[in-house]
């Protein structure tokens, strides 16, 4: 009836809490680790891709990068896109059969657009992408550059 | 177009939601709030009451 | 002590409560910083050089994921602050706080979602910063199971309390997250390096965010109102039943 406003300690309870405690952190501990042991990206870049061998044929993988400027090249009814991903290290030929989101081929003056591609490495060192997604930046521009 | 949709979910989602749970948790303390007018009376009524209630 | 507190309070209706000036001071409030905040998101802010108008789900999407972080905050203090005061005030601020938190949690996945099918073109990644969200999304759900599981008060107290200060290591880990690991989800774009927005977007976000904070401070005060009364009427009811029993 108290219980609104006071506690009373209860000893019983203590080795429960322990292995609650425990428990908890253990749970995030285990997350901690596996999210650092970097056994599990999200993604890998063109020059880590680029350097795959032949045990990476064919296993679903995602690669990031930027469409290379003017590399982009619909066919098949605009089913089939073909594009290059770019970095430092290189050029990643990257074939993707579906319909792109609408920002994609989007560039403003100066700008590259960052892609992630999730698909396969093939032996020609082309890359089959099922999926395509558009990468978004932390930074945001009024569409109309104000009169100075 | 779609565009306008997708942010016309968002905005709805957040707004019903907040609200939702607003006019939730509001009703909730005056239903509470009443049951314990209820039963306050109850148990401040005279032992007649008392006997009343008992059976 | 804790009943004459509510019985003051207890004036039946909607329009009842406004008769306290406090509560009718931050109604006001409340209408007045969301009017402008939803002004501001679509009338004042530009449209977005890339994305046009769907941008503007930045200041719901935001202001959601920093107040679900500040009322998981407020959840290790209240836990903290319960096992060495002892009060159940704390624990109800606690519980109250991560209710919110949970609802902030969702608003923030619902509308990261909806902006994520629009502009990266798909509603879900197993990306670390959407993937760490949903974890402590998760965290806090099982924290209100934990509670409505444990019938003790004491054992229930005190239990939530130590999950509520463990739980919110996870606040980190989602903050960092976009800077630790390779993500699709962008970094903060008011903190960091490669980030920014023009005056007006940031104003707007500021004032979104601060829209946001006095819906979560009014909240939060119905909410531990809500848990006030309803253990005041648990210990009525036993009252009454032990009443009844010895009578009978």
């Amino acid at each position: 009836m108290n219980a609104a406003t006071t506690t009373s300690p209860r000893p019983r309870l203590s080795g429960k809490l322990l292995l609650l405690a425990a428990a908890l952190t253990a749970a995030v501990g285990f997350l901690i680790w596996t999210g650092t042991q970097g056994a599990t990206v999200y993604y890998h870049t063109v020059g880590e891709v680029r350097a795959m061998d032949s045990e990476a044929y064919y296993r679903l993988i995602r690669v990031n990068g930027i469409v290379a400027d003017g590399s982009i090249q619909t066919s098949g009814d605009g089913n089939v896109i073909n594009f290059d991903l770019q970095d430092d290290s290189g050029r990643l030929p990257v074939e993707y059969r579906g319909t792109p989101p609408d920002l994609f081929g989007y560039s403003a003056e100066d700008r590259y657009q960052e892609v992630i591609v999730e698909g396969q490495l093939e032996p020609s060192g082309a890359f089959r992408a099922r999926s395509l997604i558009v990468k978004h930046g932390p930074e945001f521009e009024p569409r109309e550059i104000p009169a100075q | 177009m779609s565009d306008l949709l997708y942010l016309f979910i968002g905005f709805s989602a957040v707004w019903i939601g907040i609200f939702g749970y607003l006019v939730y948790v509001t009703g909730r303390v005056r239903n509470v709030r009443d049951e314990l007018h209820d039963l306050r009376g109850q148990l401040d009524a005279p032992q007649a009451g008392r006997e009343a209630s008992s059976h | 002590m804790s009943q004459v507190r509510t019985s003051e309070l207890a004036r039946p209706g909607w329009l009842g409560a406004l008769r306290h000036p406090g509560t009718a001071a931050l109604y006001a409030l409340l209408l007045l910083s969301m009017g402008l905040a939803l002004f501001m998101a679509f009338i004042f802010a530009p449209a977005e050089r890339v994305q046009a108008e769907v941008y503007r789900l930045l200041f719901v999407h935001v202001p959601s994921a920093w107040l679900a972080f500040a009322a998981f905050g407020v959840v290790a203090v209240g836990s903290v602050m319960y096992l060495v005061r002892g009060k159940s005030r704390w624990d109800r601020l606690a519980l109250a706080s991560a209710e919110i938190g949970v609802l902030f949690t969702t608003l923030t996945l619902v509308t990261g979602s909806v902006w994520g099918r629009s502009v990266w073109g798909v509603w879900w990644q197993w990306d670390p910063r959407l993937t760490t969200t949903l974890i402590m999304w998760f965290i806090y759900v099982s924290y209100l199971a934990l509670r409505a599981y444990i019938d003790d008060p004491n054992a229930r107290q005190r239990m939530a309390s130590v999950l509520g200060i463990v739980g919110v290591v996870s606040v980190p880990i989602v903050w960092f997250s976009v800077e630790w690991w390779r993500s699709l989800h962008p970094t903060p774009s008011v903190t960091s390096p490669g980030g920014g927005m023009p005056r007006e977007m940031l104003t707007t976000l500021m004032v979104s965010v601060a829209a946001f904070t006095v819906f979560y401070v009014v909240l939060l005060r119905q909410r531990m109102q809500l848990e006030l009364a309803a253990t005041e009427l648990g210990s009525l009811r036993e009252r009454l039943h032990e009443r009844n029993e010895e009578s009978a």
